[in-house]
């Protein structure tokens, strides 16, 4: 197992204002895996979370690029969680 | 020699300096775009904005485009990408983008091509605050891999997950 930061912004704020959550992973969990335990440590630490449809619209990063689905996540110590953006 | 310089601050615009900005003597051409936080916001009254950003890939994603931008309209254009984050009222200036070229008609490409290019690329979120005490996250572009971009059409350009987006669009 592995501790992972997944670092939290814009609208995942609202229900994460530390704007990071700590979890135990699996050494071979992919971005998939990661958006299906991450549902469920979101709900369990925060009753507040209904909103499944903004995590399924985020994409999750690295500091340097997006990560596709089947990118393995077991490199990073951290992860940033990026919902719909909204800049300019 | 050309000049790429990205800034992601919480300090005001310095709009003399954007003003100046032109590293290239044989420049003729310098378009200065500026976007300013707005007062409504689908009928609802603001009074503020609060910009978060993932600073990093911010600095990052406003280099790509940038370079992008160049390789479209002229490796030799300057380009300088200012963007605020944290808290800005109503009035005040969120992002500035400047392109030097040696004519115009590059520098308004470029600069048009860059903003819209960062309204769906850039890890930028903004909240508003409204008159009656209400908060709300905007809800904006999803994030993707995967880009489709009409570079070439002067009032459409296709956003990073394929949906059209339409210049007369306000966002």
């Amino acid at each position: 197992m592995k501790t992972m930061n997944i670092r939290m912004f814009g609208a995942m704020r609202k229900y994460f204002p530390s704007g990071q959550l700590i979890m135990e992973l699996s050494e071979d969990c992919d971005v998939a895996a990661l958006r299906q335990i991450l549902l469920q440590k979101m709900i369990q630490e925060c009753t507040d979370f209904k909103d499944s449809a903004l995590l399924s619209e985020s994409a999750f990063s690295n500091h340097d690029e997006i990560l596709q689905e089947t990118d393995l996540v077991c490199q990073q110590s951290e992860i940033a969680l990026l919902p719909p953006v909204c800049g300019g | 020699m050309s000049t790429v310089q990205v800034i992601v601050t919480e300090k005001e615009i310095d709009f003399d300096m954007v003003a100046r900005w032109n590293p290239s003597a044989e420049h003729g051409a310098s378009n200065a775009f500026l976007g300013f936080v707005r007062n409504l916001n689908l009928g609802k009254s603001v009074i503020a904005v609060e910009y978060d950003c993932f600073k990093p890939m911010c600095e990052k994603v406003f280099n790509q485009i940038a370079n992008e931008a160049k390789s479209k309209w002229g490796d030799d254009s300057n380009i300088l990408i200012v963007h605020r984050h944290g808290r800005l009222s109503v009035g005040e200036a969120s992002v500035a983008i400047v392109v030097t070229t040696g004519h115009r008609d590059e520098s308004y490409r470029s600069s048009r091509y860059i903003i819209e290019e960062i309204k769906t690329r850039a890890p930028i979120w903004k909240k508003e605050f409204y008159v009656d005490g209400q908060t709300e996250w905007v809800r904006g572009h999803a994030l993707c891999q995967h880009r489709k971009v009409n570079h070439h059409e002067e009032h459409s350009w296709t956003d990073s997950c394929g949906g059209t987006v339409h210049s007369h669009e306000t966002r």
